[in-house]
């Protein structure tokens, strides 16, 4: 019976109410200065976006401009360093599909035209960042730019063609473990934004094909958008 | 010098675009400048009423030298202030590193450009549901607009300064008719154009149905106190939160000082886009110090504590945190207490904030015609509408005599919290010299180490005001549906309050406190239905 009174009362602390609370505000606890926000000393959140490979006069694969396109998302944490200036890092994961052009002449992978023919590339991306802020704000992420580089590993490459045989079937071909693919490869990024939303850049320095296999680059360029999730 | 190095370190393609930024001058001589020539009477008049010099060295205009001198060093010249002696120029930051150099510049502080607006138009329709007019009927009878027109009080001959987003079609509505009519509309003028643009009746409608909170009247139909005053109108805000309407707002402040104002009412605030929550101290953002200012010149400034109770800044913004400004909360009138939007306070030096409430949700008279909204912005008006009619009847208070009085007129003084403040001011303190107080509501019973706290089942009867010293308090309206709630709050020794609460009472036996769960020395502060008592623990 102490027992029960025990628990009772240790339930009933410091007051004991008969009556309906509407309001309950507590000062104190309410003080405690953050570390963690937009614009406090760490800032950590995911990401989802998406973007489209580009082409640029040095590339000599064309891709199929909107079908071919990347998907990532990831997290990203941001420190501050002043009220200007940001470092941070993101981990993302990453699907890029390229749509292949088969106009002739066709060289990626082979000379070989399909009805349709694509690479997918499954990534792991870490990256690094320095952040430029531009304006006056609270804790709010604001207007900024960012500029960083970054590594892919390229977790899953598979080609595949599809083509119609003498039955008017579909053939869908899947090739996996592509031997003549970089596992590695890397990068600068740029990114410039307003709060959540996003424009990224992305620009591979590296060949995606092994050197030995001579065969011409996909697109290095790719631009997209990206919403924070905050 | 830093910033601006800053800048130009990290961003070189800011060195040569163009950016606004404002120059702080050393210094300023009164160069024959004559206060009876440059101010309207009625500002002279309400310095002398409260005490001022007729002018100070903040009203004396900005060195024309240090002007001439910059101007050409700039792209443009947009505005000087007298308050804070600077002139607000669009300069790239290389041009900015030379001006830093010139011996009467002081500093300079960056400031974000602006954009423009468009007008729309509308029908008016004066028809009203159930709902909007019961709430109408609250958001004033709350205030005691029945003491006020028995007492003849209209906030007559007070100059009332609004400071909004815009006033769409607040030159058609009907329920500013009368004063249009008897030319009650001093000035108007538009601080997010260039030039002295005067058209303030485009863009956003918020400003319409504020006005109308303070003086609005269809027919016989109040929606406002105010209806009897003066007003100045100035456009400042552009639905952007940019730093450049913290300037408007102190260029209208100027301005509004200098045609006359005795209140400004501001239903505006800034909060997570532009500052901390630690900095609404009152002294940190630029919008506070220039309200402290505008006090300091004699105008009651008002402004709306904020939205942010519900969402994750919960305090009061900016100027609401100014120790000078009357910040006003919200109250639902579905319960009769603190509405969740209403923002919250202390301030982040622990001052009181939002020092009394109003109605947050309200019928107004807005472009299109009457509609219910909600927000601060409304109880802002409702209270600054309540100010002049205060004013109007002791014209001989300084306005931060008539500030201290407003709060005493709360419903909950002596008792406060930072949900309410005060709470809801009472027209009858200002009206009826011979009010009653209230008796005793509850009995404090002390045994050993418990505090029991006993509402009593029937509240009846009252004591004449000279027996009762620290716990008197005076007889309010009765909250919304007649209810009466328990409020009580801890209070440290520093006056700070560390927890606060309302209950609904339903039971006598409302509360018991143990005294060994507070260490140190703390206050227990109860409030019931128009009564207060302190308690040591």
């Amino acid at each position: 019976m102490k027992k029960i009174l025990f628990i009772v009362l240790l339930f009933v602390s410091t007051h004991a109410f008969a009556q309906e609370i509407l309001l309950e505000q507590n000062v104190k606890a309410d003080s405690i200065r953050p570390s963690r926000g937009q614009n406090l000393k760490n800032f950590t959140h995911f990401y989802i976006g998406f973007g489209f490979p580009m082409h640029t006069n040095e590339d000599v694969t064309y891709t199929k401009f909107g079908s071919s396109i990347s998907f990532d998302f990831g997290i990203r944490y941001k420190r501050k360093l002043t009220s200007f200036l940001a470092s941070g890092f993101d981990l993302g994961i990453g699907v890029s599909t390229y749509n292949l052009s088969q106009d002739v002449p066709k060289t990626v992978p082979d000379s070989v035209s399909n009805d349709k023919e694509k690479f997918r590339i499954s990534t792991l991306s870490p990256s690094v960042y320095l952040r430029f802020n531009v304006g006056r704000r609270g804790n709010y992420v604001g207007n900024f730019l960012d500029l960083g580089a970054y590594g892919s590993w390229n977790m899953r490459k598979l080609h595949f063609t599809i083509n119609k045989n003498e039955f008017d079937e579909k053939v869908r071909v899947e090739t996996t473990r592509l031997g003549y693919m970089e596992n590695l490869s890397y990068g600068f990024l740029a990114r410039t934004g307003s709060n959540r939303y996003v424009v990224t850049a992305k620009y591979r320095m590296s060949d995606i094909f092994k050197s030995s296999y001579a065969i011409p680059e996909l697109p290095r360029l790719t631009i997209g958008v990206e919403v924070g999730l905050f | 010098m830093i910033l601006i190095s800053g800048l130009l370190f990290f961003f070189p393609l800011i060195a040569e675009s163009q950016q606004q930024w404002m120059v702080y001058f050393k210094d300023k001589q009164r160069n024959g400048f004559n206060p009876y020539e440059y101010f309207d009477i009625k500002t002279i008049e309400r310095r002398i009423r409260t005490g001022l010099q007729v002018d100070d060295p903040s009203d004396w205009p900005v060195n024309d030298a240090y002007v001439d001198e910059i101007t050409p060093m700039v792209m443009e010249v947009i505005f000087t202030s007298r308050w804070f002696n600077s002139v607000v120029v669009k300069a790239t930051s290389m041009q900015m590193v030379r001006i830093m150099e010139l011996s009467f510049v002081l500093d300079a502080e960056y400031v974000e450009p602006s954009a423009l607006q468009v007008a729309g138009y509308y029908e008016y329709d004066t028809t009203m549901d159930f709902e909007q007019e019961k709430v109408l009927k609250g958001q004033l009878s709350t205030l005691g607009v029945d003491a006020w027109q028995k007492a003849g009080i209209s906030g007559k001959g007070i100059r009332i300064a609004i400071f909004d987003v815009g006033f769409d079609h607040a030159d058609k509505v009907p329920a500013f008719d009368q004063i249009r009519k008897e030319n009650r509309l001093i000035a108007t003028r538009d601080f997010t154009k260039r030039g002295n643009s005067e058209n303030v009746y485009y863009g956003n409608g918020h400003g319409t149905q504020v006005w109308s909170c303070i003086a609005g009247k269809i027919g016989d139909l109040q929606i406002g106190l105010a209806t009897g005053a003066e007003f100045l109108l100035a456009k400042t805000e552009k639905n952007s939160e940019k730093f450049s309407e913290e300037l408007n707002w102190l260029a209208a402040s100027e301005w509004a000082d200098k045609n006359g104002a005795d209140i400004i009412n501001s239903s505006l605030g800034y909060t997570f886009k532009r500052y901390f929550n630690w900095q609404m101290d009152g002294r940190t953002s630029f919008i506070s110090r220039a309200a402290n200012i505008a006090a300091r010149k004699g105008m009651l400034v008002v402004n709306a504590a904020g939205n942010e109770g519900s969402g994750k800044w919960h305090y009061v913004g900016a100027p609401a945190d100014a120790d000078s400004v009357l910040s006003v909360g919200g109250i639902n009138p579905a319960t009769g207490y603190h509405t969740s939007f209403s923002s919250y306070g202390p301030t982040s030096d622990k001052r009181m904030k939002p020092n009394v409430s109003a109605y947050g949700h309200v019928t107004t008279a807005a472009p299109a015609g009457f509609t219910s909204t909600q927000g601060t912005s409304y109880s802002s008006p409702l209270v600054a509408g309540f100010a002049a009619c205060a004013w109007q009847t002791n014209r001989s208070l300084t306005n931060m005599q008539l500030f201290q009085e407003i709060e005493k007129s709360g419903n909950l003084y002596p008792y406060f919290d930072y949900a309410h403040g005060y709470g809801v001011p009472q027209a009858a303190y200002f009206t009826d010299s011979n009010r009653m107080f209230v008796a005793p509501t509850f009995e404090l019973i002390e045994n050993n180490d418990t505090l029991r706290i006993i509402v009593k089942s029937e509240l009846s009867g009252s004591v004449p005001p000279e027996l009762i010293t620290d716990n008197e308090s005076f007889t309010g309206n009765p909250t919304a549906e007649g209810i009466n709630y328990f409020y009580y709050n801890i209070m440290d020794a520093a006056g700070v309050i560390e927890s606060y609460f309302v209950l609904n009472v339903t039971q006598p036996e409302v509360l018991t406190i143990y005294r060994n769960d507070f260490p140190g020395e703390k206050t227990l502060n109860i409030h019931y239905a128009g009564y207060s008592m302190k308690v040591k623990l």
